[in-house]
C-alpha cells in the first residue's frame, strides 16, 4: 500500500500504524457522544481495536488535504499530483463500474 | 430522485445527484467519520473527514456536508440543513432521560472485580459519579430517571462503551449485596444472537 498507493500519490502522513499518528504533533482526537447527547473526545487508543481489524481495506489515517490528493489522482484517470501513473485508467475505470445493487434509497428527498 | 447511492462495485457505491454520476465511499469507526466522493463528469472531488461520530446515524453529518457541498456548487436550493435539523431533534428525542446512581444504594457494591474473559475492572466512586474503569475503557455509570432511585440496572454513559448500552441496551447491574456482591453486564440486543450476560466476581 505504501509502495504503491500512498507514496507515489505523496500522502506523506497517510498510515494504517497507530504509533505514527499518536508520534505526529498534530492529530485530531476522536469524539463520539455521550449517553446525553454530548460529544466527547476519547482516547486515541480507543480506536485501535475497531481499526485493526479491517485494514488495509480501511482503517487509514489521513489527512483533508492528502484525501484530496487521493481524489485528484482517481479524477487524473490514475495519475498522481506528481505525473506517477499509479494505476492504468482501464483498471481504475472497473473499480467504479456498477457491480451489484446495492440499495434503493432516495437519499436526499425533495 | 434527487440523489442516490444505489450500486456498489469494487469498493465504491456508485449512485448519481441531480442526473451527475457519483462515485464514493463513506465509513467511520468509534470516532471518526470519512467520505470520499468524486464526480468524474464534473471533475469534481470532495473529501470530508471529522473527528466524530454520533449514533445512530453516525454518518449523517458527513453525507449532509458531501451533499450542501454539491447543493452550492450546483446552486440548488438548501435541502440539507432542515434534513440534518430533524434527525438531530429526532435523536434528541429519543434519548432516555437519565439519572446520577446513588452513592449510598451502591456502597456495598465498590471495588475490583474480574472475569475471565475481560479481565479485572473496578467499581467506585470518583466525586461521587459512580464510575466503572476497566483500564483501557472506562465509563460512568447512570440510571433511566424512570427506574427511579432503587434502580439497579445502570446505563454505560461515556464513549465509546455507550455504545453498547445505546446501540444494544446493554446495562450494568449489581446484585448480591456485602456478602457475595455480584457485577453482571446485561446485552440484550447482542446483533450476533441470543441476550448475553457477563458476571464479574469479586478479587
Amino acid at each position: 500500500m505504501q509502495e504503491r498507493i500512498l507514496s507515489p500519490i505523496g500522502m506523506k502522513r497517510s498510515t494504517f500504524d497507530p504509533a505514527r499518528v499518536r508520534a505526529d504533533d498534530d492529530y485530531a482526537l476522536p469524539h463520539a457522544a455521550d449517553l446525553s447527547g454530548d460529544l466527547r473526545p476519547m482516547a486515541l487508543e480507543a480506536e485501535h481495536d475497531v481499526l485493526a481489524p479491517v485494514r488495509p481495506a480501511g482503517g487509514l489515517w489521513s489527512t483533508t488535504r492528502e484525501m484530496a490528493r487521493f481524489v485528484q489522482t482517481e479524477l487524473a484517470g490514475g495519475i498522481a499530483p506528481s505525473g506517477t501513473r499509479v494505476v492504468s485508467a482501464e483498471n481504475l475505470a472497473v473499480t467504479g463500474r456498477r457491480g451489484w445493487r446495492f440499495l434503493i434509497s432516495t437519499v436526499v428527498r425533495r | 430522485m434527487a440523489a442516490s447511492m444505489s450500486h456498489y462495485g469494487l469498493g465504491w457505491l456508485s449512485g448519481e445527484y441531480r442526473g451527475l454520476r457519483v462515485i464514493s465511499h463513506a465509513g467511520g469507526t468509534a470516532g471518526f467519520t470519512a467520505l470520499v466522493a468524486f464526480l468524474p463528469d464534473a471533475d469534481l472531488g470532495i473529501a470530508v473527514l471529522s473527528n466524530a461520530s454520533a449514533l445512530p446515524d453516525a454518518l449523517a453529518f458527513t453525507l449532509a456536508v458531501h451533499f450542501r457541498l454539491l447543493e452550492l456548487l450546483f446552486d440548488q436550493p438548501a435541502g440539507m440543513d432542515a434534513q440534518l435539523s430533524a434527525l438531530v431533534e429526532a435523536r434528541a428525542a429519543a434519548r432516555p432521560r437519565l439519572a446520577y446512581v446513588d452513592p449510598v444504594a451502591v456502597a456495598s457494591y465498590l471495588g475490583r472485580y474480574t472475569h475471565p474473559t475481560f479481565g479485572e475492572m473496578t467499581i467506585s466512586l470518583r466525586d461521587n459519579r459512580l464510575v466503572l474503569d476497566a483500564g483501557k475503557l472506562a465509563s460512568e455509570l447512570r440510571r433511566r430517571a424512570v427506574d427511579g432511585p432503587s434502580a439497579s440496572a445502570y446505563l454505560l454513559h461515556d464513549p465509546p462503551l455507550s455504545f453498547y448500552s445505546e446501540a444494544y441496551g446493554a446495562t450494568v447491574s449489581f446484585t448480591g449485596g456485602i456478602g457475595e456482591p455480584r457485577v453482571t453486564l446485561t446485552i440484550p440486543r447482542n446483533p450476533a444472537g441470543p441476550e448475553q450476560t457477563y458476571v464479574f466476581e469479586p478479587g
